[in-house]
């Protein structure tokens, strides 16, 4: 490790052709540290994490993985990097026991510990007794924790999850993070790509890709003080719809409108003020309002915020 | 590094194994493609459907018609009173052959006078029509002679053939047409069954997205290679040894030059045949282009232009030159020239090399494409 960073990334560009799918990023991952990397689909997420798999060569700039360089050593960064993809990457034709078997060669793990890592990873997945079946006829909560095990056979310091918890029920995501506390708390490093902003606010440390430049990176709470410099207020009203339309239409005393629910949120400098705006102006509409209350902004209020202005400056 | 090859073989193993379909194709099509080409599908014309119009019944005209009927080349459908009953019966297809013996022939014959028989054949499969024919030809002149033979021991003369045309035919006697096919046939299904289970294979773990898996851990794409391989390899060395031995036992092809040698062309052949399926994996994303892809490099190729049934010497000059790069044409070379003739390697050294090139480009072209794509 490098200062106690895992993870080492400065001004890591991606060109292809003239198109610029990753632009100058620049960030750090603590060891043992929870990373959550988010950004919307087409930001770079995904060639950020193939550079530093090794995988992908960057056109400029520098990262270091576990203490190797990702493109000078990509050999040494693969052996010491677990990875689950998006997709289901064990093989369904073959028993747990067989993927294991095989994971276990791959990694060269030596013959004296597979039997005991090979153990480790049932255990940890819940999957005792099921060890002859086939990955298909496993639920899909027990699916995504089958893959994590297997990621951590060989031991890696730092394991990349790509989007794990996809398509996952709310009760098996949460047993999935708890067993990603466990990881961390023993010292491996998780770098997790995520769409669920819940999930952002378990991590550690964030990033905010945006079509190639992290406009954000922090912990959830320094994201919350340093991003917002404006109050938001949750405005309920009766005809939600509407009155999100009048509101968007205003400027000056409001920035963004969003809507979460039936409930909508403005972000604005003078509380007192775009309170009593917004009374004036839904009352003229003959909207009801039902409430009007400053509420903390969310890790999603913040990341509207970013991407606006971002959009402002191009 | 062994190791990793050995997961890698050992995992491809399990799979071939559970997937029974393909693993019943992979053995089915082979023994299947072998059975029927080497039993019932033949070139050779036999039982040729004959209708004689004996228009003389004498004893030496029942005698002449005899003389066409001790072989199985031809068999008497009925005796018809006219040519005009015989062309209808060619024309119905109840007859290949008409054979028509006028009225004077035994008178012709005592008389020491030549004889004209006509025969009618049916022209619509020019393969057996031209066989026909010549054995009607040779029939008749061998009837001929002999009562040439009678004539002349009659009047004291010894027997005197202008010329005496016996021909042998070496190599295959009984000029057996599945002699012929069977070593096509083991060159056919054993670069189809090497080239396609290679290339799906690679191409099922691309599309199922476990390929990501294998790249972003440690192992190098020589040793994916290898290891991906490998099974294929050793049932492609199985199923030519079945075949050889299935050519042997059932099929009367024996193995007449050296062993050796061909192992080693076999060896070569196979080899090229797994760089060719790696390669055509490179270029397909999916099973089915896969599938199609390979089909089409290897099935018609080699059907057609592989000397497997068509000789390549009566080809046109441009589909002549089309077959250098058909890689079953040489094994076949070899093939021909140790199982059925037992030449030296001199006869033949020259496809044995092309084997040699043939493994070593697609091997070369295999890794070069995978170092960039994998």
């Amino acid at each position: 490790m490098v200062n106690g960073n895992s993870i080492e990334v400065s001004n890591l560009t991606k060109k292809f052709g003239d198109f610029v799918a990753v632009g100058d990023v620049s960030f750090d991952v603590k060891e043992g540290e929870i990373f959550g990397f988010l950004g919307p689909n087409g930001s770079g997420k995904s060639t950020v994490i193939r550079m530093l798999c090794g995988l992908l060569d960057p056109t400029e700039g520098h990262a270091t993985v576990a203490g190797y360089d990702i493109a000078k050593n990509p050999d040494d960064v693969k052996r010491n990097i677990g990875y689950m993809s998006q997709r289901f990457s064990l093989y369904e034709d073959l028993t747990i026991e067989q993927n294991l078997d095989f994971f276990a060669g791959i990694y060269k793990i030596p013959r004296a510990r597979i039997a005991e890592r090979k153990q480790y990873v049932i255990d940890v997945a819940n999957l005792k007794g099921l060890e002859k079946r086939r990955p298909r006829e496993l639920p899909g909560g027990l699916r995504q924790r089958l893959a994590l095990a297997t990621s951590i056979l060989h031991e890696p310091k730092i394991v990349f999850l790509d989007e794990p918890t996809g398509g996952v029920d709310p009760i098996s995501r949460r047993k999935f993070w708890d067993l990603i506390y466990a990881l961390s708390e023993s010292g491996i490093t998780v770098f997790v790509t995520t769409h669920f902003l819940d999930e952002a606010e378990h991590c550690n440390n964030i990033g905010f890709l945006y079509f190639g430049k992290l406009i954000a990176y922090g912990s959830p709470k320094e994201l919350k003080t340093k991003y917002m410099t404006q109050s938001i207020l949750e405005v309920k009203a009766s005809q939600p719809a509407e009155a999100l339309t009048i509101l968007g239409n205003e400027s000056g005393w409001l920035e963004e409108t969003s809507i979460f629910g039936n409930n909508i949120h403005i972000s604005v400098d003078d509380v007192e003020l775009a309170g009593r705006n917004v009374r004036t102006l839904l009352a003229s509409n003959n909207i009801a309002v039902l409430g009007i209350e400053e509420i903390e902004p969310s890790l999603e209020d913040i990341f509207i915020h970013l991407i606006d202005q971002e959009n402002k400056k191009s | 590094m062994i190791e990793r090859i050995f997961a890698i073989a050992r995992k491809e193993f399990y799979q071939i194994w559970r997937d029974k379909r393909s693993l019943g194709m992979l053995a089915f099509v082979p023994t299947f493609t072998i059975l029927l080409f080497g039993f019932a599908l033949s070139f050779d014309t036999k039982h040729i459907k004959l209708a004689v119009a004996d228009l003389d019944q004498t004893n030496q005209s029942r005698q002449f018609v005899q003389s066409f009927l001790h072989s199985e080349y031809f068999d008497l459908v009925t005796e018809i009173p006219s040519t005009v009953v015989g062309q209808k019966m060619i024309e119905a297809g109840t007859a290949d052959v008409v054979v028509v013996i006028p009225v004077d022939f035994s008178k012709k014959m005592i008389g020491g006078e030549s004889v004209d028989i006509q025969a009618l054949v049916n022209g619509g499969n020019s393969n057996v029509a031209t066989t026909a024919a010549n054995y009607v030809g040779i029939f008749a002149q061998s009837y001929s002679s002999l009562i040439r033979t009678a004539a002349m021991q009659k009047i004291g003369r010894a027997a005197y053939i202008p010329v005496d045309y016996r021909p042998r035919i070496w190599f295959n006697p009984e000029l057996k047409s599945s002699k012929y096919l069977v070593p096509g046939l083991m060159g056919y299904v054993m670069i189809i069954s090497t080239v396609l289970s290679t290339a799906l294979s690679i191409v099922r773990e691309k599309e199922r997205g476990t390929i990501e898996q294998m790249m972003v851990s440690p192992v190098s794409s020589r040793e994916f290679m290898i290891g991906k391989t490998v099974p294929y390899f050793v049932i492609a060395c199985v199923l030519a040894t079945l075949i050889i031995m299935a050519g042997w036992l059932l099929f009367d092809i024996p193995v007449k030059g050296s062993i050796p040698i061909l192992a080693l062309a076999l060896l070569f052949f196979i080899i090229g045949g797994l760089g060719m399926g790696l390669a055509i994996s490179t270029l397909a994303s999916t099973q089915e282009s896969a599938f199609f892809l390979a089909t089409f490099a290897t099935v018609l190729p080699t059907q057609l232009l592989s000397g497997f049934i068509f000789p390549i010497e009566n080809m046109p000059v441009v589909l002549k030159a089309i077959t250098t790069i058909v890689p079953a044409k040489y094994l076949l070379i070899v093939l021909r020239g140790i199982l059925l003739k037992g030449s030296p390697i001199t006869a033949y050294w020259q496809a044995f090399a092309a084997l040699v090139i043939f493994a070593f480009l697609t091997m070369t072209l295999a890794i070069r494409r995978l170092k960039k794509t994998v």
